[in-house]
């Protein structure tokens, strides 16, 4: 055998037993790859999510009304801290508990117990250097309303687990959420993770913005607030809108209640604020004229038998004007009398009573209008001055609107940033409603409705009592529903404001409950915007005094 | 042997000589391309793992820094609150002014005035006929 061979031979039979390993190699890293890799993947590497906190919620100015704040939550491995009272001790300084309240909760039964859930970050640091055996940090987040119960009703509540409840929180809870990025990690040999690559990118949620003014709504609950601890009302409530373009500004209501809101899911019979519907049509249909005159029975009327309607003040010859001013019921019953009971509920429903506005918030009713049909003379009387009639303040507050705006119906909108608002319709001729606005501006400046004077300005609007319905007896109680409803500045009118006051204790007519609330809330709108007056010679006569 | 065989004999031995050289070099030289190649896609690898503590680093040190600057915000957001605002307003004894005595510069005086010269003119007629006749 000559040399080169053996030499060959040889190396053979050195490397002969590298070909098992040769051939498990290539079993392992070709032929068994990818379950191989998946396997170690499963073990090894795992995805981490990014919290995506909630979105904001912002003012029409853009300033915060909630917005979620990331917080950490402790918790203790009971397994890997037999000493407890230890433990208690050693951690209660560093989360601000005292060490008795950490051995409260870590007498649960649950292996891992929750400690503290709402940890701030200088805190989440101190616990993380502390190195505390047994005891983990992870991160949450948690809803914050940095105006308190500022517009609480409005905005609603969220879950512990970052869900709406109620209100904005429930209507727009897909758009809140986001959604999460996802993360591939790995794990090395002593625990510390690895970033590997983005799984899922976030999709953070732009700020939902509203249409109310933070400043706005502050003065309306500012002005119920008060109200409670003059009349220790049952419920109050005030509606502020855009009458341009139907933006609601404020919606308040006191006691505030983040479950429902009674503005949009609860209706009430108006009383004398609906006198200006019976008037709309009468004037539309030019069945009264301004010069016509109605005997309002020097305040006693019997309509029917066994049916009379009476007057607060006993009246003779009234026009129309007389009779919002002077807010007489014989009046309006007569009126009408006059244009008839479909011409009346021709204009119930363009001003949008007895349909839902289509405000973006849950569980909104339509009200309560009997169909025409079933209108009986006594109960077209009724319905003329608010009886009958079940009404929401969203409705009076979007039909004052119309009459402001010179006659266009603008659906209530609570969520801005959409563009322009939505128009419904023309509810009647801009001079029906101009006559009607110079009108109300004579029931505030003559007529019942001046407790809502403000020197300087022009305001026009209409007040309105009413018994409220006892729902237990089916019978009208002792108790009442105080309104008042109007625009300023009349001249060009910028805020329609609705008050209404139910079951006030001691005084219950509109103008002295509901008025004075409406001044109250006019001049800070007008302070706010630095209005100048639009009838300065009030004020030289008023401060001539 | 013929004269042209005998001349190319010797670049023959010298070309065969040369040839086994010229592979061996090329060899050596596709060796050391290819093992720097593996070199470099281990660098690459160690360097990826590397990065990736400091992403996840990185990571985690934002999520607190955005809880910094949240709990922040919200320290601003409350003390800019309407309620809270009002309250320090009256404790330095301010109160809110009466409508009628604002002002903002450049804007007209009056909701309806119209501009200009006889704008103005208009606004100054229709205030003196509001004003009581003695």
């Amino acid at each position: 055998m000559d040399t080169r061979r053996r030499l060959t031979l040889a190396a053979a039979f050195c490397l002969l037993p590298l070909l098992p390993l040769t051939i498990r190699l290539t079993r392992l890293q070709v032929m068994d790859h990818q379950s191989l890799e998946t396997r170690a993947a499963d073990e090894f590497s795992r995805s981490d999510d990014e919290i995506v906190p909630r979105g904001d919620i912002v003012d029409r100015n853009g300033f915060i009304l909630a917005q979620s704040i990331p917080v950490w939550a402790c918790f203790v491995d009971r397994k890997m801290a037999p000493d407890e009272r230890a433990l208690a001790r050693r951690l209660g300084p560093v989360i601000g508990m005292r060490p008795a309240d950490v051995l409260r909760k870590l007498s649960a039964s649950a292996r891992f117990p929750w400690v503290k859930t709402d940890l701030s970050y200088e805190q989440s640091q101190k616990l993380r250097a502390a190195r505390i055996e047994g005891v983990g940090v992870i991160a949450s987040q948690r809803r914050f309303y940095p105006n308190g119960d500022l517009a609480r009703s409005l905005l609603g509540e969220v879950s512990p687990d970052g869900r709406g409840l109620s209100g904005i929180e429930l209507v727009e809870d897909s758009r809140l959420v986001g959604k999460a990025r996802k993360f591939r990690v790995i794990r090395d040999g002593s625990g510390r993770l690895i970033y590997k690559s983005v799984e899922e990118a976030a999709a953070a949620p732009e700020p939902l913005k509203l249409t109310i003014d933070r400043s706005i709504q502050y003065f309306a609950e500012q002005a119920l607030r008060e109200a409670y601890g003059r009349f220790h009302m049952q419920q109050g409530m005030v509606l502020v809108q855009d009458p341009g373009d139907g933006d609601l500004l404020a919606m308040a209501t006191y006691p505030a209640n983040p479950l429902r809101d009674p503005i949009v899911q609860d209706a009430y019979e108006p009383g004398s604020i609906f006198k200006v519907v019976t008037s709309a049509a009468a004037l539309e249909s030019k069945s009264v004229t301004e010069k016509d005159a109605f005997f309002c029975e020097n305040g006693s009327y019997k309509i029917a038998p066994g049916v009379t309607i009476h007057d607060d003040e006993p009246e003779g010859d009234l026009t129309l004007q007389g009779i919002l001013e002077k807010s007489s019921n014989i009046g309006i019953s007569k009126v009408v009398q006059r244009i008839g009971p479909i011409a009346f509920y021709r204009a119930v429903r363009a001003f949008g009573f007895g349909s839902k506005t289509g405000i973006e918030l849950p569980g909104e009713t339509a009200g309560e209008l009997r169909p025409l049909t079933s209108l009986t003379k006594v109960g077209l009387a009724s319905a003329s001055f608010g009886y009958g009639v079940g009404v929401t303040p969203l409705q009076v507050v979007t039909a004052y609107s119309a009459i402001a705006n010179g006659g266009i119906l603008w659906q209530p909108r609570v969520l801005g940033g959409a563009g322009e608002g939505v128009r419904v319709r023309r509810v009647m001729s801009q001079e029906t409603m101009s006559v009607l606005a110079r009108m109300l501006e004579s029931v505030v400046d003559e007529g019942t409705g001046t407790p809502a004077r403000i020197p300087g300005y022009r305001i026009a609007g209409k007040t309105g009592t009413s018994h409220r319905l006892d729902l237990a007896t089916k019978r009208y109680s002792n108790q009442y529903n105080a309104s008042f409803v109007g625009f300023l500045p009349a001249s060009r009118p910028r805020w329609t404001i609705l008050v209404t006051i139910q079951a006030p204790r001691g005084a219950y007519y509109g103008a002295e409950v509901a008025a004075p609330v409406f001044a109250e809330i006019a001049k800070r709108l007008l302070m706010l915007d630095a209005i100048p007056p639009d009838d300065p010679s009030t004020v030289a006569l008023a401060r001539g005094r | 042997m013929p004269a042209h065989a005998r001349s190319s004999a010797v670049p023959v031995n010298q070309a065969a000589q040369k040839k086994p050289v010229h592979e061996q070099s090329r060899r050596t030289f596709k060796i050391a391309a290819a093992s720097l190649f593996l070199l470099a896609m281990v660098w690459q690898h160690v360097q990826a793992t590397r990065l990736g503590y400091r992403v996840e680093q990185s990571r985690r040190q934002i999520d607190l820094l955005q809880g910094q600057i949240g709990s922040l915000d919200m320290q601003i957001e409350t003390s800019l609150a309407p309620a809270q605002l009002a309250q320090r307003a009256s404790r330095l004894g301010l109160y809110p002014a009466a409508p009628d005595c604002l002002r903002v510069l450049g804007r007209p005086l009056s909701p309806t005035d119209a501009p200009g010269f006889f704008g103005r003119l208009l606004t100054l007629r229709r205030e003196f006929s509001r004003l009581p006749r003695t």
